[in-house]
C-alpha cells in the first residue's frame, strides 16, 4: 500500500483526530476537574493521586473505550447488523427498568449502578438506535410513504421519549437529529420532511409550556436572556463565556485558568463545560483545533458513508455523525451561548466514564464501516440498483 | 438512498461547525473585552472590624478590667429561610424561628439557669407583627399594597425587652424584628423621598439584601457553648458564629465605681421614642444623630482613614444597621472618662462573595487600631481594704473612703458602699442582681465618695479657726469659755455645745483645745468674729462646695452657704443663727468626702492637689493663700485631737500612726426617724510629714469619734502594715454606744434639694437622689 493509499485510507481520518481528542480531553481534565470530595464532604488529602480521582477514572474509560473500539473495528460487519436488534431490545429493557429503579444524579433518573461502577444506558442507547435504525431500514423499501415512516418513528420515539422523561432533555434531542439524517440518507421525501419540522415548531411551545420542568424552563430562559437569570443557570453560562473569552488569541496557557481563583468559578467545568476550560486556557486557536478535529472525525465518517455501498454501514455512520454534530453543536454551543443548557457532554473530551466509552464504541463501528465494505444483497425497492451492490465486492478504492 | 443526499447532509453538517467557529472568533477575538467584567458576579459589603479595649490596671499593675475572648452568634435569614420573592415579600417560618431560639435557649438554659418554657412562651406571643400599607406612587398615580413590619407594635415590645429575665428572650427577639424593621425602613425611605418611587422591584431587592445580612442574635457565649452550635449546624440553619472579645473584671465589686462597666448603648429606644413622635421621618438615611455624631467622631468612625471608604450607600446601611451605635461604650467611671482612648478605633473591612461559588474575600482593610491601656493610681490591695471595711460596716451601714496622696493627688483608694459587680452588666443579670441596683435605699450604683453630699459637720470648724486666724479678728492665745451653751446671756437656750446633752460644759479653751475637744461655743465665737464671708472664702480656698477636677465623671460640687447664696437660691434673710450654724458645720453646707480628704490635704501641706485616678496624669496643684502660722496652728489642733488623751479622736488609736485629722458628728434631719448622724473622720498622716489624706465617711454611722475614725484606724493599717495594732482595735469595728458627741440639734434647716450638677451622669436606668437629702427617704 502506497504512503498515500494509507494516509488517505479510513483510519487515518477517524483514529488520528480521535486520539488527539482523547489526549486534549486528558489534559483538560487533569487541569480542571475539582479535587475529589468524600461522602462526608470532607477532602481526601492524602496524596496527589487520590486528589486526581477524576483524571484515573476517565483514563481507565477511555482505555476501556479504545480497547473495545479496536474490538469493534476488528469483527465483521454482518455481526454488527446481527447484533443491533437484541442490543437495542436489551438496552431498552434497561431503560425503562431505570424508571423503577434507577439513581437520580443531577436531576435525572439516569444511573444504573452496579456496585462501584455507574452506568448511563443512555449514552449506549444512541448507538444501539443507530445500529437497528439501519438494519431496519436497508431491508425495507425506500420510506417514501408516510405509512412507511411510522415503523422507523417507533424506533426511534420510544427511546426518545423514555429518555426524556428521565429527563435528560439533551440526550433525548439527540435521537431526531439521528432519526431525521438517516431518514433523510435513506430517501424520506421533502414533503414529509418539512412536515415533521412544522409540526415540531408547533409543539415545542406547547411542550415548554405544559411538558417542561421549572430547572428545564429556567434553562430555556437562561439561554435567552442569560442576565436576568444571574443567579441560577445564566450564571454557569456567563461563566463559561466569560472563561473563554478571557482566552483570547491564545488561551492563558494550561494551568493558568482564572477559574481556580475566588473571583471566577465554572461550576461542573471538567463535565458539561469543558469546553470553556479549552477556550480559556488554549484561547482561539485551541479552540479551533478541537473544532476542526471534530470536523475531521465526522467528515471521516461521512466520507466512509458516501464511499460505502452497503446501505446499513452508510445509514450507521450518517446516523453516528448527526448524533455527534448534535452533540457537539448543543454542548460548545451552550458554553459559548449559541444554545441552551443541556446536560449534555462533549463527546471524547467531557468526563463521563460512560459517555467516553459509547463514543469509543461508536467510532470503533464507524471504523469497522469504513474500513470493511461488505456485499449487502439490498431490499427489492432499492431503487440504486443491485448492480452498484454488485460492484462493491470489488472493493476498488483500496488498491 | 442517494449519494447525493449524503453529499448534501455532509454540507448540513458544516453549518454548526461554522456557527460555532464564528462564535468563538466574535468572543475570543472581537469581543474579548466585554466578558471580562466580573463586577456582576460578586456582591461587596463592609464589615466592622472590632478591636480589643485597652486594659485598665491598678498601680501595681494589677488588671482591673481586661478583654476575653467570647463569641457571638449571627443569623442570616437567607440562609434560614429562602424566601418567596414572586410577587410577594419573603415570609419567615415562625414555628422554626421558634423553635431554633428555643434550641439556643436551652444551651445556655442549662448554664445560666434561664426559664426556657418561659422565654419560649414569650417568644410565641410576640410574633412579629404584620400590617398592610398602602402607598401611591407619585409618578403613576397607581396605589399598591403590601405588607411591612409594624413598627409601632414592635417598638412597643423593644420597650420591654430590656428587663430582667426578659433580656435574652429580648436580644434573639430583637435581632429578628431589627432585620425586618432594617427592611421596613429602607421601604419606607425609598417609598416617602418624592419623585423615586419604589417599585415593587425594589423593595424586592432590599428585602433580598438585607435577607443575606447576619444579625446579632446571641451575644457572648462561651467556647463550649459555640462549640454545641458548630457541631451541629443542621439544628442551626443559617447561624453564623463570629468570634470578638469582651470585657471582664477580674475584680468584679471592687473599685466598681471608679472602673465602671461598659455597655452597648444601641439605639432602638431612641429611635423607638423619636418615631413616635413623629420625628424619625426625616432623618432617615445618612444623617448622623447630633448626640451620636460627637461620640462617633471621637471612637473614630469619621478619622482619615477611613473617608472615601464608605460609599453613602454602605454607610447607611450600615447606620441602619445600628452598626456604629452598637459599640460597646464606657458607661460609668474609667471606662467613661477615658472611653476613647480604651475604645481605640475601629477597623473596617470590605468582604466581598461570589453569588454562587459562596467564597468569600478580603477587598479592603483599614485596620483597626487597638485601644490604649490605662494605669490607675488606685492600689487594689488598700482599696479592698477599704471597701472590706465599708462592706463589714456594723448594722449593715454605707459609708465611703478616700485615701490620697497628698504630694501627688493621686488616690489610692476611693470606695463607696454598698458596689456592685461591674461582671453583672456583661450578661443578663439575675432578678436579684436587678433587684439589688435598684433598691432605692441602696443605691449600689452610686458613688458616694464623689458624688455624696453631706453636711460636714465638725470637721468645718477647722476652716472656721482658719477664717479667724487670718482675719485676725481671733489670735492663738485667745480662749473663749464655753458654758455648754453659746454666750447664754444673749441668746438664752439657743446655741448649745455638745457636751450640754451631758450636762457639762468644756470651760474655757485655747484654738488646740476647742479643736481636739471639738467644743461649738468656741466656734461659734470664732464664725461670728471671722464673720460668714469671710468663713465661705475660707472655704472655697480649700475646696469645699466646689468639684475638685477629678477624672472620672459624677463629682458633685456641694455647697457653703452664705447670704449670697441664699438670696440666689431664693431663701429668705441670712440671720445671726446661720452664722453660727455654718461655723461647725451643720446647716446647709453640703460636701463629698472627696472634699474633705482633699481639705486635709490642703492643711497638711499648705496647698491643695488636685485628685486624680490615672496614674500617668501630671500632678496638679492650686496654692492656698494663707500665712504658715495659720496651718501650723490647725495642724496642732488637728494633731491633739487624736494624740492628746482629752482628743475626740483618741480612744481610736490613729496616733499609733500618728495621724491628725477631726472627727465629725453631722446632723441629719433623719434623726427623727431613727437614723444616727453622720460620722465622719478625716485627717492625713502621719503628722510630722504628711503623706495620705484620708476621709472615712458613715452615713447615719453616730458619733466620728466612734466607727468612722475606727474605720480609718484600719485603713491606716492597710497602708503601713507593719504597725501593730493593739487587740480591741484589730478586731471587727462594734457599734459605738450612746456616747454622743454630736451636736445637740440647732433649730431646724429648711432642707436643700438635690442639686443638679453640670458633670451628672446620664445614666439611663437608675435616677441618682441625693443621699444628703435625708428627708427624700
Amino acid at each position: 500500500m502506497s504512503i498515500a493509499a494509507r494516509i488517505f485510507s479510513p483510519s487515518i481520518p477517524i483514529v488520528v483526530p480521535t486520539v488527539l481528542l482523547l489526549a486534549a480531553g486528558l489534559a483538560s481534565i487533569w487541569e480542571a476537574a475539582p479535587v475529589a470530595l468524600s461522602a462526608s464532604g470532607g477532602m481526601h488529602a492524602v496524596a496527589g493521586v487520590a486528589l486526581k480521582s477524576f483524571f484515573g477514572k476517565q483514563c481507565v474509560a477511555a482505555a476501556i473505550g479504545a480497547l473495545l473500539a479496536v474490538v469493534v473495528s476488528r469483527i465483521r460487519p454482518q455481526r454488527l447488523r446481527a447484533a443491533g436488534y437484541s442490543l437495542y431490545g436489551s438496552c431498552l429493557g434497561i431503560l425503562l427498568f431505570l424508571f423503577v429503579l434507577g439513581r437520580v444524579r443531577n436531576g435525572a433518573r439516569s444511573w444504573f449502578v452496579l456496585g462501584p461502577v455507574s452506568i448511563q444506558p443512555s449514552e449506549f442507547m444512541k448507538l444501539f438506535f443507530v445500529l437497528t435504525l439501519a438494519r431496519f431500514l436497508m431491508w425495507r423499501k425506500v420510506p417514501d410513504r408516510f405509512t412507511r415512516l411510522v415503523m422507523p418513528a417507533l424506533i426511534a420515539g420510544v427511546p426518545f421519549l423514555i429518555i426524556l422523561l428521565q429527563p435528560d432533555l439533551g440526550t433525548a434531542l439527540i435521537f431526531p437529529a439521528m432519526f431525521v439524517a438517516m431518514m433523510w440518507v435513506a430517501g424520506i421525501r421533502k414533503r414529509h420532511l418539512f412536515l415533521g419540522v412544522a409540526a415540531v415548531a408547533i409543539l415545542t411551545p406547547l411542550a415548554y409550556t405544559f411538558a417542561f420542568k421549572d430547572y428545564q424552563k429556567k434553562r430555556f430562559q437562561a439561554f435567552l436572556n442569560p442576565q436576568a437569570m444571574s443567579q441560577d443557570a445564566g450564571f454557569q453560562l456567563l461563566q463559561s463565556q466569560k472563561a473563554i473569552s478571557g482566552g483570547g488569541w491564545v488561551g492563558r496557557g494550561w494551568g493558568e485558568s482564572e477559574q481556580e481563583g475566588p473571583e471566577a468559578f465554572v461550576p461542573e467545568r471538567h463535565n458539561d463545560f469543558i469546553f470553556s476550560v479549552i477556550g480559556e486556557e488554549w484561547g482561539f486557536l485551541g479552540a479551533t483545533v478541537v473544532l476542526g478535529l471534530y470536523f475531521l472525525l465526522l467528515m471521516a465518517m461521512v466520507l466512509g458513508a458516501f464511499r460505502s455501498r452497503d446501505p446499513f454501514g452508510r445509514l450507521v455512520m450518517v446516523g453516528l455523525a448527526a448524533g455527534f454534530a448534535t452533540q457537539i453543536f448543543v454542548n460548545v454551543g451552550m458554553t459559548i451561548g449559541v444554545a441552551p443548557i443541556t446536560g449534555i457532554t462533549l463527546p471524547l473530551l467531557s468526563y463521563g466514564g460512560s459517555s467516553m466509552v459509547a463514543t469509543l464504541l461508536s467510532i470503533g463501528v464507524a471504523w469497522n464501516l469504513a474500513t470493511q465494505p461488505t456485499v449487502t444483497l439490498a431490499g427489492k425497492d432499492f431503487r440504486e440498483g443491485a448492480g452498484e451492490v454488485l460492484d462493491l465486492g470489488t472493493d476498488e478504492w483500496r488498491r | 438512498m442517494t449519494r447525493l443526499r449524503v453529499v448534501v447532509f455532509s454540507l448540513m453538517l458544516m453549518v454548526p461547525f461554522l456557527v460555532l467557529e464564528a462564535r468563538v472568533f466574535q468572543m475570543q477575538v472581537l469581543e474579548t473585552e466585554e466578558f471580562t467584567s466580573r463586577a456582576d458576579w460578586t456582591r461587596s459589603w463592609v464589615e466592622i472590624v472590632p478591636t480589643p479595649r485597652g486594659v485598665i490596671t491598678d498601680r501595681n499593675g494589677e488588671v482591673l478590667a481586661a478583654e476575653e475572648r467570647c463569641f457571638d452568634l449571627e443569623l442570616s435569614f437567607a440562609d434560614f429561610e429562602k424566601p418567596r420573592v414572586k410577587g410577594r415579600d419573603p415570609e419567615i417560618d415562625y414555628d422554626r424561628v421558634a423553635a431554633m431560639l428555643r434550641d439556643l435557649l436551652a444551651l445556655r438554659d442549662a448554664r445560666q439557669g434561664f426559664d426556657v418554657r418561659q422565654c419560649a412562651a414569650m417568644l410565641k406571643e410576640r410574633v412579629y407583627p404584620v400590617r398592610p400599607v398602602t402607598a401611591t406612587d407619585p409618578a403613576t398615580g397607581k396605589t399598591e399594597t403590601w405588607t411591612a413590619p409594624d413598627a409601632a407594635a414592635i417598638h412597643g415590645m423593644l420597650g420591654v425587652a430590656g428587663s430582667e429575665h426578659r433580656r435574652l428572650a429580648g436580644d434573639m427577639y430583637v435581632a429578628c424584628v431589627r432585620a425586618l424593621r432594617q427592611i421596613d425602613r429602607v421601604v419606607y425611605k425609598r417609598c416617602t423621598v418624592p419623585g423615586k418611587p419604589a417599585s415593587a422591584r425594589d423593595r424586592r431587592n432590599v428585602v433580598r439584601q438585607e435577607w443575606r445580612q447576619p444579625y446579632p442574635l446571641c451575644q457572648g457565649l462561651t467556647y463550649d457553648q459555640t462549640a454545641e452550635v458548630a457541631l451541629d449546624e443542621g439544628r442551626f440553619p443559617g447561624i453564623e458564629i463570629r468570634q470578638r472579645t469582651r470585657r471582664i473584671y477580674p475584680f468584679g465589686r471592687i473599685a466598681c465605681h471608679e472602673v465602671g462597666y461598659v455597655q452597648q448603648p444601641g439605639r432602638d429606644q431612641a429611635y423607638a421614642k423619636r418615631e413616635a413622635e413623629g420625628e424619625f421621618r426625616g432623618e432617615l438615611g445618612l444623617a448622623v444623630d447630633e448626640a451620636d455624631e460627637a461620640r462617633l467622631r471621637e471612637r473614630g468612625w469619621f478619622r482619615d482613614e477611613l473617608r472615601g471608604k464608605l460609599t453613602a450607600e454602605e454607610y447607611e446601611r450600615l447606620e441602619a444597621r445600628d452598626a456604629f451605635s452598637r459599640d460597646w461604650t464606657g458607661i460609668v467611671g474609667i471606662e467613661r472618662m477615658y472611653d476613647a482612648e480604651l475604645a481605640g478605633f475601629r477597623g473596617i473591612e470590605r468582604r466581598a462573595r461570589h453569588l454562587l461559588s459562596r467564597k468569600e474575600w478580603v477587598v479592603e482593610r483599614v485596620a483597626p487600631v487597638p485601644g490604649k491601656d490605662i494605669r490607675l493610681t488606685l492600689d487594689i490591695r488598700v482599696q479592698k481594704r477599704a471597701e472590706d471595711l465599708l462592706d463589714n460596716l456594723p448594722l449593715g451601714l454605707k459609708g465611703s473612703i478616700v485615701l490620697m496622696d497628698v504630694e501627688t493627688g493621686e488616690l489610692l483608694a476611693l470606695a463607696s458602699s454598698p458596689g456592685y459587680d461591674l461582671n453583672w452588666w456583661l450578661r443578663p443579670r439575675t432578678d436579684d442582681e436587678t433587684a439589688y441596683l435598684n433598691d432605692p435605699t441602696l443605691l449600689a450604683q452610686f458613688n458616694r465618695a464623689i458624688g455624696g453630699l453631706y453636711p460636714l459637720g465638725s470637721i468645718f470648724k477647722s476652716v472656721t479657726a482658719a477664717a479667724a486666724l487670718e482675719s485676725g479678728s481671733m489670735t492663738l492665745a485667745d480662749t473663749v469659755v464655753c458654758q455648754g451653751r453659746y454666750d447664754p446671756v444673749k441668746y438664752p437656750n439657743k446655741f448649745a455645745c455638745w457636751i450640754a446633752a451631758h450636762h457639762g460644759a468644756h470651760g474655757e479653751l485655747d484654738l488646740r483645745g476647742a479643736m481636739a475637744r471639738s467644743c461649738n461655743c468656741f466656734f461659734f465665737a470664732a464664725g461670728e468674729r471671722a464673720g460668714i464671708d469671710r468663713v465661705g472664702e475660707t472655704a472655697a480656698l480649700f475646696g469645699l462646695g466646689r468639684v475638685s477636677g477629678l477624672d472620672v465623671f459624677g463629682e458633685r460640687a456641694g455647697q457653703i452657704p452664705g447670704p449670697a447664696w441664699r438670696r440666689a437660691a431664693g431663701g429668705g434673710r441670712w440671720g445671726f443663727a446661720d452664722t453660727l450654724n455654718v461655723s461647725i458645720g451643720q446647716g446647709e453646707i453640703l460636701v463629698t468626702p472627696l472634699q474633705a480628704a482633699r481639705l486635709m490635704s490642703g492643711f497638711a501641706t499648705g496647698r491643695l492637689p488636685v485628685p486624680r485616678l490615672r496614674a500617668d496624669a501630671p500632678a496638679r496643684f492650686e496654692e492656698i493663700p494663707l500665712t504658715p502660722a495659720t496651718l501650723a496652728s490647725i495642724r496642732a489642733g488637728l494633731e491633739a485631737v487624736t494624740q492628746e488623751s482629752f482628743g475626740t479622736g483618741h480612744s481610736s488609736g490613729l496616733h499609733l500612726f500618728r495621724a491628725a485629722g477631726k472627727t465629725s458628728t453631722a446632723q441629719s434631719s433623719s434623726r427623727q426617724k431613727g437614723l444616727e448622724h453622720h460620722g465622719w473622720f478625716a485627717g492625713y498622716a502621719p503628722s510630722d510629714k504628711p503623706r495620705y489624706a484620708f476621709c472615712v465617711m458613715v452615713e447615719h454611722g453616730g458619733a466620728g469619734s466612734g466607727v468612722p475614725a475606727k474605720t480609718a484606724t484600719r485603713l491606716l493599717s492597710a497602708v503601713w502594715p507593719d504597725v501593730v495594732l493593739p487587740a480591741d482595735l484589730a478586731g471587727p469595728i462594734l457599734p459605738s454606744a450612746h456616747d454622743d458627741t454630736g451636736p445637740r440639734p440647732v433649730p431646724a434647716q429648711p432642707e436643700i434639694g438635690p442639686e443638679e450638677s453640670p458633670v451628672e451622669p446620664a445614666l439611663p436606668t437608675d435616677p441618682v437622689p441625693d443621699p444628703g437629702r435625708e428627708g427624700g427617704r
